[in-house]
Order: C-alpha cells, then structure tokens, then sequence
C-alpha cells in the first residue's frame, strides 16, 4: 500500500472517479485533475516539468495494488453478508 | 386505464416526443434503439437523435459496468493469464472507441436531459477515465523512469 499520504488522496481519488455514477464521472474527474495540478504546479516551482500524463503512468503499479486492496476489501465484505 | 393512456382510435399517429424529467418510457426512443442505426447515421429528427444518444449513452454506461465487474474479477481478485489481458486490452479499446464516437455524436446532435443529470461531460470524462486504464495496464513507460518520477513527485513513496 502506498505510505505517502498525497499519494494515497491522489489514489483515492481515481478509485472514486472510476466507481462513480454515470453522472458524477465530470465531477469526481475534477477533483482527480485538481489533486494532479497541485501536485505538477509544486514540481515546476522547483524546475521539475512534468505532465499529467507522467505521473498517471508512473502511478500505474501503485493504483493496481490500491484497487486490489480495495476490490478484496469489498469482496469479503460481501461474502461475509452472504 | 386512464384517458392518457388509451391507443388513438382512428389512424396511426406520430409517437409525440416529449422532453422531460419523466421516467415515461417513450417509442420513438424505444424503436430507435431496438431498431435503430448502430452506424453513426442519425436519420431521425432532432429530438429523436437527442433521445436516440441518450439511450446509447445509457447503454454505453452499461457496458462500462459490466467491463469494470469483469476487471475486477480477473485482474484484481485473481492473478491474471495472457488471455485475461488479451481480452481485457480488446474490450479496453472497444469501449473508448464506442465512448469517443459517442462524445462527436452527442456534440453534433446533443443529448435529451434526464432525470439522471447524464450530461456530455460525464461521458468526455468517462473516455479519459478508460484512456487512463489502458496507459495504466499498457504503457510504455520503463520501469527506470517510473521510479524517478514517484522519487521526485512523491519523494521516494514506493509500495
């Protein structure tokens, strides 16, 4: 699982989008985007240009292990009402 | 049987289209999309094409569901084969493809509101949301390159 907490609300964030409602999928991909943006605009203040882009591939390994937690998480949950 | 609801006894008459927030099914939608043209061609009136994308849209978002269940099952719950990608990268594309088609059809035509809020928007961000999916699962990033920027960006934050 990730550690660092800003990663940790960025993975959040994308687990929300991804799960939302039909009509909540603009809404929940603003909050991703305006997590993302902070975090590229505090990397440029330092010299350090990056896209959107980079970051969400270089995230990839880490939302596939925070989802799985999740997705298992629910899943025992579900068997556990059963 | 209320009055609203009697057939028109004499001849045959154009189903009206109406837009509302009702939950009225309506058979001018129901026979586009039973019937309907699946390739891009939109023959139907205004409003028609308006509840025509609608109901795409509805679908659309159906099959999303159904994709993102099976996502769960093969790639999350379980540890996944080549198959499993396969189909997973096949299906992946198919859905932005559909998404993206539906996106120019809903700019050209517009879309009928529901009582949902389902809006153009929504359907954009559900495309990007897929497109993410796909560099997620199949980029071409390098693993050397990904550890610098997760050292960079989130200092040094590893799983």
């Amino acid at each position: 699982m990730a550690r660092n907490p800003e990663l940790e609300a960025i993975l959040e964030a994308r687990y929300d989008w991804e799960g939302a409602a039909p009509s909540q999928k603009a809404k929940l991909r603003d909050v991703y985007y305006e997590l993302l943006d902070q975090l590229l605009a505090r990397q440029a203040s330092h010299g350090r240009r990056l896209a959107r882009g980079d970051i969400i591939e270089a995230m990839g390994d880490e939302y596939k292990e925070f989802r799985r937690a999740r997705d298992r998480r629910l899943a025992a949950r579900v068997r556990r009402l059963r | 049987m209320t009055a609203a609801a009697k057939p028109p006894k004499t001849k045959m008459e154009k189903p009206r289209v109406v837009m509302s927030n009702s939950h009225e099914p309506r058979w001018d939608a129901i026979s586009c999309f039973l019937v309907g043209q699946d390739r891009g061609e939109m023959a139907g009136g205004k409003e028609a094409n308006a509840l025509l994308l609608y109901a795409k849209s509805y679908l659309f978002f159906h099959k999303l569901a159904l994709f993102r269940k099976g996502e769960t099952a093969r790639l999350y719950l379980n540890e996944p084969d080549e198959s499993d990608f396969m189909f997973h990268r096949a299906l992946l594309r198919r859905l932005i493809g559909d998404g993206s088609d539906l996106v120019k059809q809903v700019k050209r035509h517009g879309m009928a509101r529901n009582a949902e809020g389902l809006s153009l928007a929504d359907i954009e961000a559900t495309v990007e949301e897929l497109q993410q999916t796909e560099r997620q699962w199949y980029g071409k990033i390098t693993g050397k390159r990904r550890r610098e920027i997760l050292q960079d960006v989130f200092d040094g934050a590893q799983p």
